[in-house]
This record gives C-alpha cells, sequence and structure tokens, in this order.
C-alpha cells in the first residue's frame, strides 16, 4: 500500500500539491485533463523528480531514497526501451544489475510470448511487442510498485484493453501493486481499487465507485454528456430535467443510436445533451437536475 | 506537385551552397598540382599534423567537459543555473583577437592567476607555450560540444536514464551503461565540431603562442597566414589547399565512424 502525504514539487510553473493519496489495493488508476500532473505526480512518487512530503510504501518511509532503492518501477507513455540493446538485453537488466530476478525473467518471458523476440532490436518491434516488453521489464525488475503511465495508449481499443487484462494477471500473479493512469474511462470497467482524479497538481477525489464521484472535473472526464453549466454552477441533467422547446437555448441535434445528441449553447459555451427528440431549443427543469461541485466553487 | 515556397526556396539554398563551395573549389583550383607538390616540402605537412593531433586533445577535453555539464545543467532548472548556462556561449561572440588578449590578461605569470600558477608550476610561462595553445583554444571550441552533448542529453537521453534508475539500477551504472551509450555520437559530433573550431583559430593564437615552443612549430592557421606574409599568395593557396584537402577526409573519416558506430 502506498500512502502520501504533503507532497510537493515545483517543475517551472507547475505546482503538484497532493495533500493525500493512499492506494486501497492492487488495482489503482488516476484520471485528469491534459497537463493535470498526472505524469509528474508519478515521476515524483518514483522519485524521478525532486519532491518534498512523505512518501510511504508498505509501511516505510522511501521519500529519502533514490529512485533505485524504492522498488517503484515507472512505465512512461513512450515506453523508453533502451535501444542500445535488445530485447533480451532491456529485459535482464534489472537482473545484471538492479534486483531484477531471473526465474521471474523466464517465467514473464514465457507468459508475454517474447521468446521470439528476444534477439530482435527494440526498435524492429511493434507497438504492441514494445509494450509488452516494457511490461516485462518493469516485472522482472521486481517492484513493490509498478507507476504506469499511459503505457498502452497508442494501441487500438481492443488490443489495449486486451493488453491490459493480460498486465492485470500478471502483476497479480507477481503480487504487484500498480498505479495506472489513464484517458480513456473505458479502462475502468476492468475494474479498479481506487479511482483517483488530478486537476492543477492536485488530487481532487479517490473513489471506490464511479458513482461516488463529485465533482464535475471528475464526472466530466467520464461523460461530458448531460452536463451543463447556468448562473455558474454545474449540472448533472437527467432525462425529465432536459426538456424540448421552442425557445430557451438554441441546440443542434445529431442523431444517435435511439435518440439524439444535441449541442447547446449556453453562454458562451457548448454542451452536449441527450434527447429523445430533436428540437432547436432546449429549456431545464434544474430542480431534477443534480447540482456538482466545481473545483473552482470549492476552492479545492 | 511542387508548391510555391519551392519556387522561393529553393534559389536560396542553390545560392547558399554555391557561396560555399565556390570558395572551397577556387582554394583547390588556384594552385596546380607541382605547386601544391612542392609546397608540400615548405613545412606545412608537421604543421598540420601537429594542428590536428593539438586540436583533437582540445576536442577531447571539451567533451569530457561537456557530459558533466550536459548531467549537472539537466538537474538544475533554478534561475542561476540558467545564467551561468548563457556564459557557454560568450567566447563564441567574442573577437577572437579579444580572446587572446583575455587569456595573456589571464595566464600570464604577471597577472594574478598567472602569479598563482607560477608559484605552484616550476618553470611556468604562458605565451608561446602549448598550455597557451590548449587553453586558448578550449575556450574558443569547448562551446560547441557543450551545446551538442548538451541538447542530446537533455532531450533524448535524461529520460532513459531516469527509468533505468526505477528498474533499481544505481545512478553511477545507469549514466554509464544508459547515457553514455546513448551519448556516444553526440559526443563524436561534438569532438568533431570543436575539433573543427580549434583547427580554424588563427587570431588568438597569433596572440598567445606565434611559435609554439620548444618545437618552433606553427599551427596551420598561423603557418599560412605567415606564408601569406612572407612569400604572397602563391604559398599560402598551395598550403591552403592542402588543409582544406586533409580537413576534408578527417570529417569524412569521422562522418563514417560516426555512421558505422551507430549502426553496429
Amino acid at each position: 500500500m502506498l500512502e502520501i502525504n504533503n507532497l510537493h514539487a515545483s517543475l517551472g510553473k507547475f505546482v503538484l500539491n497532493v495533500d493525500h493519496y493512499s492506494t486501497r489495493g492492487r488495482k489503482n488508476f488516476i484520471m485528469g485533463e491534459n497537463g493535470a500532473g498526472k505524469s509528474s505526480f508519478l515521476k515524483a512518487i518514483s522519485g524521478i523528480i525532486d519532491s518534498t512530503g512523505e512518501i510511504i510504501l508498505n509501511g516505510d518511509h522511501v521519500e529519502n531514497l533514490p529512485p533505485w532503492k524504492r522498488r517503484i518501477t515507472y512505465i512512461p507513455q513512450n515506453l523508453l526501451l533502451f535501444p542500445q540493446y535488445n530485447v533480451k538485453q532491456n529485459l535482464a537488466i534489472s537482473i545484471r544489475y538492479g534486483h531484477g530476478d531471473y526465474d521471474i525473467y523466464k517465467e514473464v518471458v514465457d507468459l508475454m510470448h517474447l521468446s521470439d523476440l528476444l534477439d530482435k532490436n527494440t526498435w524492429e518491434l511493434s507497438g504492441g511487442q514494445q509494450q509488452r516488453v516494457a511490461v516485462a521489464r518493469a516485472v522482472i525488475s521486481k517492484p513493490k510498485l509498478l507507476l504506469m503511465d499511459e503505457p498502452f495508449s497508442m494501441q487500438d481499443e481492443r488490443s489495449r484493453m486486451s493488453m491490459v487484462i493480460s498486465v492485470a494477471e500478471l502483476l497479480e500473479r507477481y503480487d504487484i501493486d500498480y498505479i495506472y493512469v489513464t484517458h480513456n474511462s473505458r479502462d475502468l470497467e476492468l475494474g479498479f481499487d481506487t479511482l483517483s482524479v488530478m486537476s492543477n497538481g492536485r488530487i481532487i477525489e479517490s473513489v471506490k465507485s464511479v458513482e461516488d464521484l463529485r465533482y464535475y472535473e471528475s464526472v466530466s472526464l467520464l461523460d461530458f454528456r448531460n452536463i451543463v453549466r447556468i448562473d455558474g454552477k454545474y449540472y448533472r441533467l437527467s432525462e425529465r430535467s432536459v426538456i424540448p422547446s421552442d425557445k430557451g437555448y438554441p441546440a443542434s441535434c445529431n442523431r444517435s443510436g435511439e435518440g439524439y445528441v444535441c449541442s447547446v449553447r449556453i453562454g458562451d459555451e457548448n454542451y452536449f445533451i441527450t434527447s429523445s427528440v430533436m428540437a432547436d431549443h432546449f429549456q431545464f427543469d434544474l430542480s431534477s437536475a443534480s447540482e456538482m461541485i466545481s473545483l473552482g466553487e470549492s476552492g479545492a | 506537385m511542387r508548391g510555391r515556397l519551392s519556387y522561393l526556396f529553393v534559389p536560396v539554398f542553390v545560392i547558399y551552397l554555391l557561396v560555399l563551395i565556390i570558395p572551397l573549389i577556387r582554394a583547390l583550383t588556384y594552385s596546380s598540382l607541382s605547386e601544391i607538390l612542392t609546397d608540400l616540402h615548405s613545412g606545412i605537412l608537421p604543421s598540420i599534423e601537429y594542428t590536428y593531433i593539438v586540436c583533437a586533445f582540445v576536442a577531447v577535453l571539451s567533451v569530457m567537459a561537456a557530459v558533466p555539464y550536459a548531467y549537472t545543467m539537466s538537474r538544475h532548472r533554478s534561475a542561476v543555473f540558467k545564467a551561468v548556462d548563457s556564459v557557454v556561449e560568450i567566447p563564441i561572440m567574442i573577437p577572437h583577437t579579444v580572446v587572446g588578449i583575455i587569456m595573456l590578461l589571464t595566464f600570464e605569470p604577471s597577472m594574478p592567476i598567472g602569479h598563482l600558477l607560477s608559484k605552484y608550476i616550476p618553470g611556468y610561462s604562458f605565451d608561446d607555450t602549448l598550455f597557451a595553445v590548449i587553453i586558448t583554444l578550449f575556450f574558443l571550441s569547448s562551446a560547441y560540444s557543450i551545446r551538442e552533448v548538451g541538447v542530446s542529453y537533455q532531450r533524448n537521453v535524461v529520460d532513459y536514464e531516469d527509468v533505468a534508475k526505477t528498474l533499481g539500477i544505481g545512478e553511477g551504472i545507469s549514466f554509464l551503461i544508459i547515457s553514455m551509450r546513448l551519448l556516444a555520437r553526440s559526443m563524436i559530433k561534438g569532438f568533431l565540431l570543436s575539433w573543427a573550431r580549434s583547427v580554424s583559430e588563427v587570431g588568438a593564437i597569433l596572440i598567445v603562442a606565434y611559435y609554439i615552443f620548444p618545437s618552433f612549430v606553427k599551427l596551420a592557421g598561423v603557418f599560412i597566414y605567415s606564408q601569406w606574409l612572407g612569400y604572397g599568395l602563391d604559398p599560402a593557396a598551395a598550403s591552403s589547399a592542402i588543409l582544406i584537402l586533409t580537413g576534408i577526409v578527417v570529417t569524412g573519416v569521422f562522418r563514417i565512424v560516426e555512421t558505422v558506430g551507430i549502426r553496429s
């Protein structure tokens, strides 16, 4: 289990400021918009960037340890397989120079179907193969915690989901907890123990279920439809609160499945709502909508 | 189909190449073959050999300085370090005769730092010494290596090193087995740039070491300058052709080494 208290890091103008964060169980997800600080957060946890505050891994303070002693392995989005080494050398590098395990190496090569790739150069691999090698290299290094910064984002949806499932199984087998940063809400369908949302360098909330999300910034990451901002407040619209009309907010609708997805102009912004009927204007019954907290209002 | 910009840019591109190539061709074809062969006995060959070796030594020093410099700069992003970083280019913008003067002001035994050095180094002197040549060329040419290696390290290498560290590989080993190998190409490029810059230097060397004692060898640029002053254009042109030819050969060899080395 990872616990973080008062983590602070400055990266130029960007400030990472996490008051508290903790993982529960094996699968921990982090979501957030571009520039929210997700990568910086993972780098600070792994020790790649300097930070202040407490980082407690399985009860041990690791904040003062250098990255190579933390047993926290980081897989970046661009994977960074070492180009001067072939696949075998990439996989075995932590065995030779770190605390990697040869028995795990043999198993992982087998489990991830890498035996045919061992003598290949890294640039000869396909995107999917590179991802498998990056994960295998990380697992062989025997981390206590694995940080994955959207390493599968360049794959098509089916391959990506398949990869996420195999990696989850592999990490379960070797008892490795992980934090997985993703943009894609579909990843959450595979189940998670904690979902945390980052915004402006802060963890704004951590939940066990998407139904528990309270912030506009969090909910809109999962589905931006049926969320509107009226008079400075964010509302999540129910089916009853959307009222097609010949006056109100102007809209343009396109058919989507059984109903319509309509772009509604409110003030200077466009919002997307779903409606069972097509209309040029909509009005909203906010009494049947649920008001959401936003970072701006809470000052979080 | 070519865009309109091609019609604008291609002529500029061609003119640029002509500006580079025509003087080189002129220098290589001005002297007859017999003039060049005769000039081989003028002393230019030992001078070129000496120049290339000294400049190679200076280039090695520059690369050796560039690696720790790049490492330090990539890990310190404060305003102080940024300000320090801007100092690197200053030697490039200073007129080279001024660099010579600066070196005298710094390292002559009668100056404070030179005086300090003379206290600890028996028989210390500065002008017309190999040390004067090396320190002056290093001052002028190290920026090229530092920028080449520094940019490569910051853009392409440091992230690999960081990932290696999270795999449990210690700092020193990560640097050696990951970064140094990835930096090989930029180190070769940096070496070549610093070497070439040193070979081309005349102005500062004229001031600090017209002759280099005790061998009385002149660096190639100075040698050709003295030929021009003493004997006129023809022998200087022949020596220039020899210098350019050998320079092209050395640069070509480096390109091959760089390409083959990286492929392997």
